[in-house]
């Protein structure tokens, strides 16, 4: 018959995550299934991304296979015609990322996570900022690649839009996410904060972040069919805990520069310090 | 809140190995008042668990059980409004506490901002609110016996039946557990029937004693009478329970 484990003393306070290293640690292990089920969400709604992606791949494959080749004008061409179609895909994927970021802010602040209702509130909440700031991604991802494909160009001129988008937007909207997730803030006064907080601690920011993003290292995979096979996996088990990773980190950014004046209700929250610290 | 009354009842189960039969409960006969906390005591074997289990229509008997005058077997299982809490906790492993205790709720469609206040009274009632998100493996046995019975209290039943839930902890953990059984349901409004074979148990908790023998109820009182009373039975479960302290 099964025996049901238990303690050799009360659970209490003093066991509680007393930081956020701690609580990434403790929710992982605690609510580990809730992360699967995050990452099965963001399967499916990144399913348009990932079918777009590995249809580029087959068509540049078929092309740089066939009688001739594919010169370098018709690649970027493709890929510009395809930065163009992921934007419709990005807005899908916005609409996951705004549910699931409301259920790892949930996990975060020790509240009970009811699945459906949370991800729906949080749909409602975030869906409208989150849509712009997919939007916006993906434009600039287009724009950028559109000077990527411009041959005339000097090469470093033609990375360097995809250069900034990758090293100051790219954190900018992963920061201002965040900031939507947590307070009302307005559009422009979010990326404003975001840039702010993120280059406030840069070394970290920059290390967390290098860490969040480590998933699209993925894309350099020349065996297409290896990366897609590894890459679900990845973004079923991976991608929900860098995220959740990128939560508390930005959670950090937000008590160190504003929670504790002005959302004293918030700061620490979901953190039990030992008395004394 | 309704009265039980039994009358009657009578459980017997075939040997098949011994071709015999023997009787869980021999015409038993009680009348269990509501809102009381009811204690029914005796020896292993005596037929108690029986009794709470016909109460809850887990088992097969002849005679009546009736609440509030009316058939029990009228009545469908799943709407007698009634919880019940074994030994053997029962809590669901791969849960947190809080969705243990809030699992009635959640399988009712009872909305969320009612279940969180529900679960976070309960949770303060039985100082379990550090332990909400953890898993009931995290908790010390006296926790998880606690989170079973916020468990069985979170629907505001009409009936708890309690089946020795504290035979499975140390005699500290057991005084400390009673003390919170006695405070969460002070105020209830539900009747209380609670199975031990620990005078301890008796004495701190119960309004009314129940003792049994053989499957049959041989004696009726309070705590104070039952302590004074001259019945030969009664009198060695007072005897042995003074020995052992």
């Amino acid at each position: 018959m099964f025996r049901q484990k238990s303690a050799a003393k009360n659970f209490s306070v003093d066991d509680l995550p007393s930081n956020r290293k701690e609580v990434f640690f403790d929710r992982i292990k605690n609510q580990f299934s809730v992360f699967a089920l995050t990452g099965l969400l963001f399967f499916l709604f990144a399913l348009p991304l990932l079918v777009t992606s590995f249809v580029f791949d087959i068509l540049v494959y078929l092309q740089s296979t066939s009688e001739g080749g594919m010169s370098d004008a018709a690649y970027y061409s493709y890929l510009v015609l395809f930065s163009g179609i992921r934007i419709p895909c990005l807005l899908i994927l916005s609409i996951g990322c705004a549910g699931i970021f409301r259920i790892y802010r949930n996990l975060a602040w020790e509240i009970p996570v009811f699945f459906k209702e949370d991800f729906k509130e949080g749909v409602q909440k975030n869906a409208k900022p989150f849509l712009i700031v997919f939007f916006l991604l993906g434009v600039l991802g287009l724009a950028s690649e559109a000077v990527l494909g411009n041959l005339a160009l000097y090469e470093l001129v033609r990375y360097l839009p995809l250069g900034i988008l990758t090293g100051v937007i790219g954190p900018m909207f992963l920061v201002s996410l965040n900031i939507f997730n947590l307070y009302n803030a307005k559009l422009f006064e979010a990326f404003r904060l975001a840039l702010r907080f993120f280059f406030g601690q840069f070394f970290k920011s920059v290390l967390v972040y290098i860490l969040v993003i480590s998933p699209f290292a993925l894309a350099f995979i020349s065996r297409f069919m290896i990366k897609y096979l590894v890459a679900i996996p990845v973004i079923i088990l991976l991608v929900p805990i860098l995220l959740f990773a990128w939560f508390l980190f930005n959670c950090y950014l937000f008590d160190r520069y504003m929670n504790k004046e002005n959302y004293p209700e918030i700061f620490d929250k979901g953190i039990h310090r030992k008395k004394g610290l | 809140m309704p009265t039980i009354e039994c009358k009657n009842v009578k459980v017997s189960y075939y040997k098949k190995k011994d071709k015999t039969t023997v009787l869980g409960l021999d015409h038993f006969s009680a009348t269990f008042q509501n809102e009381k906390f009811s204690l029914i005591l005796g020896s292993s074997g005596c037929g108690k668990t029986t009794l709470l289990r016909a109460i809850a229509g887990l088992e097969k008997y002849e005679g009546e059980i009736e609440y509030n005058g009316l058939d029990s077997r009228f009545i469908e299982i799943q709407r007698r409004n009634l919880s019940f809490v074994s030994q053997n906790y029962v809590l669901y492993p791969h849960m947190t506490v809080f969705d243990n205790i809030a699992y009635p709720l959640k399988s009712a469609g009872t909305p969320r901002d009612e279940i969180i206040e529900r679960v976070s009274e309960l949770a303060k009632r039985f100082e379990l609110e550090p332990c909400l998100l953890r898993k009931p493996r995290d908790l010390s046995g006296g926790q998880q016996q606690r989170v079973a019975i916020a468990r069985a209290l979170i629907k505001k039943p009409q009936i708890c039946l309690f089946d020795e839930p504290f035979s499975n902890l140390d005699h500290t953990t057991r005084v400390e557990e009673r003390r919170f059984i006695k405070k969460a349901l002070m105020g209830s409004l539900c009747t209380v029937i609670f199975v031990t074979h620990n005078m301890e148990d008796a004495y701190n908790l119960a309004d009314t004693i129940y003792v049994m023998d053989k499957g049959q109820l041989v004696f009726m009182g309070t705590p104070n009478e039952v302590y004074h009373s001259t019945h030969p039975i009664v009198r060695a479960l007072v005897q042995n329970n003074d020995d052992l302290l």
